[in-house]
Parts: structure tokens; C-alpha cells; sequence
């Protein structure tokens, strides 16, 4: 049989399990039962055959007088019916005379059967002459034939009660030991129905205990499963029957059950960092807003304030002042908005603004020039990532220059990225503090050096830059920075991922 | 994910159970089987054996007694006819009414049995009877006393003649052996055989000891015409008697066997002696524990043989010879090896 076949399912099925033990303990039992039920009728039927030659004898005795009886009354007064009712009489005697034994045999009643036989046949003779005398009217023969009859029936009588004693003492002999087999056969099967029973019993329960124990471990186990436990084993699979498959799907559900919460766990897992880092870029963004109004103190009433000088100087025509009120006015309005991101252009004209307020301050001592590939000014990059690039150049950089400084800008575009250079002829940066602002591994010695404490205060820093940057594009290398050497300037390198 | 491996167990306790399910079950059946045929025997028991069929039945008729002699005869009868492909039915062993020998003989000639055995006598009635049985083609044996002057085929027994002068010769034997003087004899017969064999034993005994012995010889009978006379004749005889006895011939067995116990009762042992004719066993052991002086007695199973063999011989060859003799033997006391082979 194949595992697997319609055949090998019913077979291994709860249903023919059940149906087995029962269909074969009610099998067993009726079988017991019917045997005993023909075992009992066939043990009363012999009972009652015990006494069958002792009725016969009984019935063979009455016959004999009913036949002496007839005679006699016919012998009185020459009854036709009399002597019809003795004829009848005498067949039905030689019938019953047929049954018994004519044999010599070793047999005490078997031989008396055999004497009541040839004794009846010579009484029968006797009756036959006496009735034939009679019929004659020979008074004295049939006198003389009766009186003989009458001693033939007595010896007859004798003989039959005797043999029906005999017969009845050992027929009550055997009756007895009948019923003493009977009643032990009674008890023992008492006892045996009794055995038996109990083993049907102890039979049941542990049947059905075997094929309920994978449901009850399958059921223990979803308790588990219920109060939360994942992390169990699966329940042994004992049987192929509808349990067992029960018991192989719960263990698949199982295991996808907890497959599906480690992926949702690894989602939620991404996710919150995801957010965790979106919470940080605003909170960089914050810090340096608010460093920056911090710095600037209440800078749109600065701002307003700087539109009405610009607005008064156009009215007294001092263009240049105009002008410069007018970048100074724009370079905070831009520093004003909160938004998180910006267009390069933008970012560009906040330096243009910036760099025309410090060469105003300075007297035109910071030669700024721009390299700007025009298309490239329409993508989004982080707001304020120019501006202190260019400030950092201007307060560290050309920190106790004497030579003629120059601030280059160059916005191309190299591979897939949108490359925006900064670059200075100032004092340049150490590369201790180069790896500080890249990988933000500093010293207490080299802050100290660099200032940090001044760039945190009066601009938003490079630090700063590089990590909104990283945050915003998702990528480490968002910013280059060289500088070749104390005096050899330094140039940093935004690199912009460009999107089509 | 991880296969769980399938797993068959088998179900031992199960199996087990089943087992002994299977063998309470089979337990059942042998019960109920044997049960069965212990019933089925019970009620088969006259028919377990096939009964052995044969071709002649005979029939042995005595005088209404079923004493141990009659019994040996009858048994030893009945081993030599099985032999022979006969049968020997006792009828006054099975019937509880008590028919007298003559209503037995009666029966035997209605059952038309192949040969009869009789107790013989002098009896007309039973001259008769035999006369009617020959008529029928029923052959007729007399054991222990003959039937004078019937039809009877043969007689098979002890010359009750031959008896009585052996009888005498002992009696004048143990009056010469005796150390005091025998002055009485007292002989017991039974009254309802004076006609025939204890009467004949009787007259041989007066023949022989009678010119010899000079002192008082009485003869007392003893009525036996029911079933307990003899023995209360007997007790008043021995209440009666003067203690002038000196012998006490008895020639029966009943007589035998009554004077025996009276003997002992009333304390009479060694006062005289008892002596007579009887094979009982009664007798014998009587005779062994030296209360009975001597018996006379002959071979029982050889009797029992010789009817058989006289009715058979009769059937077979149309005659046979009217004597058969059986020889006697006397028993004393100090011989016990002969009582032992008597009472065989």
C-alpha cells in the first residue's frame, strides 16, 4: 500500500482506528455471546433429551393397559367400539415396540428392552387368541387366554417400571451432573465475561488515550503558543492519521508565524533609524538656526530694519549703500527661512551676498570669482551648506594673510556628481583637522588649535555641512577636502549625487 | 523550515492487550468446548462404548437369592459366554419387585431367550415349566440342585448324595479326632428343600453315620420361606437348645452362615462344632477365623462355566451330556491355602 493513497488515509485515519478497536471488541464479545447462546440451547436441548426414553416408557406402559383394558371390556360385553379401540391400541403399541431393542447386547437395559419386546409380542399372541376365542364364544379357551394375559401384563408392567426406574436413576444421575456442569459453566463464564469486560475497558482507554496523545501534546503546545512562547519546538509528528496533519500544519503556521515577526522586527528595526537619522538632520538643522539667531540677534527685525535703510538710502541716492543694505538684507532674509533645502542657485547668491558684505568690510580685499555650470543650478541641495564653507575660508583661512586672497567657486559636473569647489589661498587646513571634520576625530589640542569654540559661534561650521550633507544624500562621501600644505590654501569639494 | 521527522511507533501495549484479549477469548471457547463435552459425555455415558453385540442370550434363575456364591457363579457364567458370543442375564438382579423363581422362569420363556439356567428342585410346577420351555426350543440348564424326572438338558453340580456320605465321613472323622465324647448331633435342614438335594444329603449322611455312631442324631428345620426365617429359626434354636449338642451340620449356605453368626452371639464358639455344605463366602471366613470346623464346598467359577458350556454344546451339536459334575472340596481351618482358592 502507498503512503499517501486513499487506502493508506482511511487505514491511517482516526475514524478506522476507532472503528477497529470498537468493530473488534463488539465482534469479540458477540462472538462469545452467540457461542454461549448455542452452547446453552444445545446443553437444554440434551436436558430435555435426558427424559425422552423415560416418557416413551411411560407412554409405551399406558398403552399396555389400554390394550388390557379394551380387551377386558370387550371380554365383558363384546363391544365393537371396545374391540376397535384395542386394535388401535395394539398399532400404536407395535409401533412404539418398533423403538426398542431387539439386539443381545452387553447392555442391562438394552436387554430389557430387548425381554419387554418378545414378551410383548407373546402377550400381543395371547390377546390376539383370547379375542379370537372370544369371538368364537370358546368361553373356556379365552378364559384360560386372558388369565394368561392378565400375568404377561404384570410381568410387562414389572419389567417396564423397573427399566423406567433404572433408566430414571441413572437419567436423574445425569441430570444432575448436567446441572452441576451447568451451574460451573455459569460461573465461569462470569468470570470470563468479567475478564473480559475489564480487558475491554483497560482495551479503550488506552486506545483512545494512544490516539488522542498527539492531539493533547498539539493542544498543549497552542497553549504555549497562546500565551506568546514562539520560541518552542515542534511538536513531534506520531501518526499519519488527520492528527498528524493537523499537527505538520500547525508546526508550518509556526514557523511562519515567527519568520513574519522577525522580518516586521527588521522593518521596524530600519525604520526607526530612518527616523532616528531624519530626527538628527533636524535637529543639526535646528542647532544651527539656532546657533545662527543666537548669533544674529533677532534677525528679521534686523532685516525689516535693513529694508527701511535700504529703502532710505535709494531715496538719498546713495546707490552703493543702497546696495550693500540690500545684500546684507537678503543675506539674512535667506539665514530667515526655514526651509530645510534649497536650489544651488540660491546657495550661490547667499555667497555672492556674503562675500559682497565681507569685501565691503574688508575693502574689496578678497578677490571672489565664480565658475558656475548654469544648468546645474536648479538642484536641490541642504540650505546653508555654501555660506560657511566660504565664511570658514574667510575667518580661518585667510586668518593673518598678507598675500592677496582669493576665494574660487567652481560648480561642474564630474561622473554623477555635481562637483562644487571651494577653494582658498589661505593658511589651509592641518590634516588633523581635516580627519576631524571628515570622520570627527579631534583632540582636545588640535580644537583648541582650530578654534572650534569661534567657528561655533559666529558660523554654522564644516562640520556641520558635512553631516547634513551625509544625511541628506545617505552617503559618506559627500565632501572633499585638500590643502596641500601650511600657506598652500585649502579647496573643499561638495559632491552633489545628481539625479536626471 | 526544520522537516519533523515522521514517526511510527508501535504500539506495544496495545499489541500486548490485544494478545491477551485474543487468549481470554480463546480461553472462552476451550471452556465453553469442554463444557460442551463434558455435558454431551454425561448424557452419552450408556452410549460412550458401543455395546458389544453377541448372539445368544441365557438367562440364570435361582431361588430368588443374590448371595455372593450366585454372584461368583453368575460372573464367572457370564465371562465364559462373552467369550463365546453370549450373554448371561441374571433377572432377579434387576427387578425391585420380587418374583419367585418359577414367574423368573416364566419371563424367560416369554422373552424367548436361547437358553435358561435354573435353580433346579423337585417342584412339579417347575417340571412343568422347563416341560414348556423345551416345547418353545429353549434349552434348560439346573445348576446346584437337579430337577428329577423334567425335561431339563443337563445338570450341572455337586451329587448332593456324594455330599451327604462325605459329610458323614467327616462327621465320624471329627468324633474320632475328638478328645471328649460326641454324644448329640443336631442337623439343620431348611424346610423348603426337604424333596430334594438337602434332603438327599441328609439320608446319605444318616446312611453313613448312623451304624457307627451310637449317640442322638436330631434333625431341626429351618423354615426358610421368607427372607429373614432362617436367621430367626436359627436364634431360636440356639436359644432353645439344651447344650447337649456336640455337632452341628449345616446343609446350606444360609443355614451355614446363620449358625456362624448365632454361634458368635450367644457365645457358643468351641462349645461344638459346626460343619456342613456351603461355598459362601461368609462361610469361608467363618471357617479361616476357626469358628466353622470344616465345610464342604465345590469350585464356583467352574459351575458358572459349565452351565454355559452345557447350554452352548446343546445349541451346537443337539445334545449334550445330562451330569456335569463339579467337584467338592473340603475346607478346615488349619488349611487356609484351600479356603483361599474355594473362595475364588
Amino acid at each position: 500500500m502507498k503512503p499517501g493513497s486513499k487506502l493508506h488515509k482511511f487505514r491511517t485515519s482516526i475514524r478506522f482506528r476507532l472503528m477497529s478497536v470498537f468493530i473488534g471488541i463488539v465482534g469479540v464479545l458477540l462472538l462469545i455471546n452467540a457461542y454461549n447462546y448455542v452452547d446453552t440451547n444445545d446443553v437444554i436441548r440434551n436436558i430435555n433429551q435426558v427424559y425422552v426414553k423415560n416418557f416413551s416408557l411411560n407412554e409405551l406402559e399406558e398403552q399396555l393397559l389400554n390394550i388390557q383394558e379394551c380387551m377386558k371390556k370387550y371380554l365383558e360385553n363384546k363391544n365393537t367400539d371396545s374391540v376397535e379401540e384395542y386394535y388401535m391400541h395394539v398399532q400404536s403399541y407395535e409401533q412404539m415396540l418398533e423403538k426398542l431393542n431387539d439386539k443381545v447386547v452387553d447392555d442391562g437395559f438394552l436387554i430389557m428392552e430387548k425381554n419387554i419386546l418378545n414378551m410383548s409380542k407373546e402377550y400381543l399372541e395371547c390377546a390376539e387368541r383370547t379375542v379370537e376365542y372370544k369371538r368364537g364364544r370358546n368361553v373356556e379357551k379365552y378364559n384360560r387366554e386372558f388369565q394368561k394375559t392378565v400375568r404377561y401384563e404384570q410381568y410387562l408392567v414389572t419389567n417396564i417400571d423397573t427399566l423406567n426406574n433404572l433408566r430414571f436413576r441413572a437419567n436423574a444421575d445425569n441430570h444432575k451432573r448436567m446441572i452441576s456442569i451447568l451451574e460451573y459453566s455459569q460461573k465461569v463464564s462470569l468470570m470470563i465475561l468479567v475478564l473480559v469486560g475489564s480487558l475491554t475497558i483497560l482495551l479503550v482507554y488506552v486506545s483512545t488515550t494512544r490516539i488522542t496523545l498527539p492531539l493533547r501534546r498539539l493542544a498543549a503546545t497552542a497553549d504555549i503558543v497562546t500565551s506568546g512562547k514562539l520560541d518552542i519546538e515542534p511538536v513531534e509528528i506520531i501518526t499519519e492519521d488527520e492528527v498528524g496533519t493537523v499537527t505538520s500544519a500547525f508546526n508550518k503556521m509556526l514557523y511562519s508565524i515567527r519568520e513574519y515577526i522577525q522580518r516586521i522586527t527588521e522593518n521596524m528595526e530600519r525604520e526607526r533609524a530612518h527616523k532616528e537619522k531624519e530626527l538628527l538632520m533636524n535637529t543639526h538643522l535646528k542647532e544651527a538656526q539656532l546657533n545662527y539667531l543666537q548669533a544674529q540677534i533677532n534677525p528679521h527685525f534686523l532685516f525689516n530694519t535693513l529694508n527701511a535703510g535700504a529703502g532710505l538710502a535709494m531715496i538719498e541716492g546713495a546707490d552703493r549703500t543702497y546696495e550693500y543694505i540690500q545684500h546684507v538684507a537678503d543675506f539674512y532674509r535667506y539665514n530667515v527661512k526655514t526651509q530645510k533645502s534649497a536650489t544651488l542657485g540660491e546657495e550661490l547668491e547667499l555667497v555672492d551676498s556674503y562675500m559682497y558684505i565681507i569685501n565691503v568690510r574688508f575693502s574689496n580685499d578678497i578677490i571672489y570669482s565664480k565658475d558656475i555650470d548654469e544648468t546645474l543650478t536648479d538642484i536641490i541641495v541642504p540650505s546653508m551648506i555654501l555660506q560657511p564653507i566660504v565664511e570658514n575660508a574667510v575667518k580661518h583661512g585667510f586668518k593673518d594673510v598678507s598675500w592677496e586672497r582669493h576665494i574660487d567657486i567652481n560648480v561642474c559636473l564630474e561622473d554623477d556628481y555635481v562637483c562644487v569647489n571651494v577653494c582658498d589661498n589661505g593658511v589651509g587646513i592641518s590634516p588633523e583637522v581635516i580627519n576631524d571634520v571628515m570622520y570627527g576625530g579631534r583632540t582636545e589640542n588640535e580644537e583648541d588649535d582650530f578654534d572650534i569654540e569661534e567657528l561655533k559661534t559666529n558660523g554654522v561650521g564644516l562640520k556641520n555641512v558635512c553631516e547634513r550633507l551625509r544625511m541628506f544624500y545617505d552617503t559618506e562621501n559627500v565632501m572633499e577636502i585638500t590643502s596641500e600644505g601650511p600657506a598652500m590654501g585649502t579647496c573643499i569639494t561638495l559632491l552633489i549625487p545628481y539625479e536626471q | 523550515m526544520k522537516d519533523v521527522e515522521k514517526k511510527r511507533r508501535p504500539d506495544m501495549v496495545i499489541i500486548v492487550l490485544i494478545i491477551i484479549f485474543f487468549i481470554a477469548f480463546l480461553v472462552t471457547l476451550i471452556n465453553f468446548a469442554v463444557i460442551r463435552r463434558n455435558i454431551n459425555n454425561s448424557y452419552n455415558v450408556e452410549n460412550q462404548t458401543q455395546p458389544v453385540q453377541y448372539e445368544k442370550h441365557f438367562v440364570l434363575i435361582n431361588n430368588n437369592e443374590k448371595t455372593d456364591v450366585w454372584n461368583s457363579i453368575y460372573e464367572s457364567a457370564m465371562i465364559y459366554a462373552n467369550e463365546h458370543k453370549a450373554y448371561v442375564e441374571m433377572p432377579i438382579n434387576n427387578f425391585e419387585t420380587e418374583y419367585n423363581k418359577y414367574e423368573l422362569f416364566e419371563m424367560a420363556i416369554l422373552e424367548n431367550v436361547d437358553g435358561i439356567i435354573v435353580e433346579g428342585d423337585g417342584s412339579e410346577k417347575l417340571r412343568q415349566l422347563i416341560s414348556d420351555a423345551r416345547d418353545k426350543g429353549i434349552p434348560v440348564v439346573t445348576i446346584m440342585t437337579d430337577a428329577y424326572d423334567s425335561k431339563r438338558n443337563s445338570f450341572v453340580g455337586a451329587s448332593s448324595y456324594d455330599v451327604g456320605r462325605e459329610l458323614g465321613n467327616q462327621i465320624l472323622h471329627t468324633i474320632n479326632e475328638k478328645a471328649r465324647p460326641v454324644n448329640n448331633i443336631m442337623i439343620l435342614l431348611s424346610t423348603e428343600d426337604t424333596r430334594s438335594s438337602q434332603h438327599t444329603m441328609y439320608l446319605a449322611i444318616m446312611e453313613k453315620i448312623s451304624r457307627l455312631f451310637g449317640g442322638k442324631i436330631s434333625v431341626e428345620l429351618v423354615d426358610n420361606s421368607t427372607s429373614f426365617s432362617t436367621d430367626e429359626t436359627i436364634r431360636d434354636i440356639f436359644i432353645n437348645m439344651d447344650n447337649n449338642a456336640d455337632i452341628m451340620v449345616c446343609l446350606s449356605d444360609e443355614i451355614m452362615s446363620s449358625a456362624y453368626q448365632a454361634a458368635v452371639e450367644y457365645n457358643k464358639v468351641g462349645k461344638f462344632d459346626i460343619m456342613g455344605f456351603a461355598s459362601s463366602d461368609d462361610v469361608l471366613d467363618g471357617v479361616k477365623r476357626g469358628i466353622i470346623n470344616c465345610v464342604m464346598t465345590y469350585d464356583r467359577k467352574v459351575m458358572g462355566r459349565n452351565c454355559v458350556e452345557a447350554l452352548l454344546e446343546y445349541i451346537d451339536n443337539g445334545y449334550v451330556s445330562e451330569y456335569l459334575m463339579v467337584d467338592t472340596t473340603f475346607v478346615k481351618g488349619d488349611n487356609s491355602t484351600l479356603t483361599d482358592n474355594a473362595s475364588q
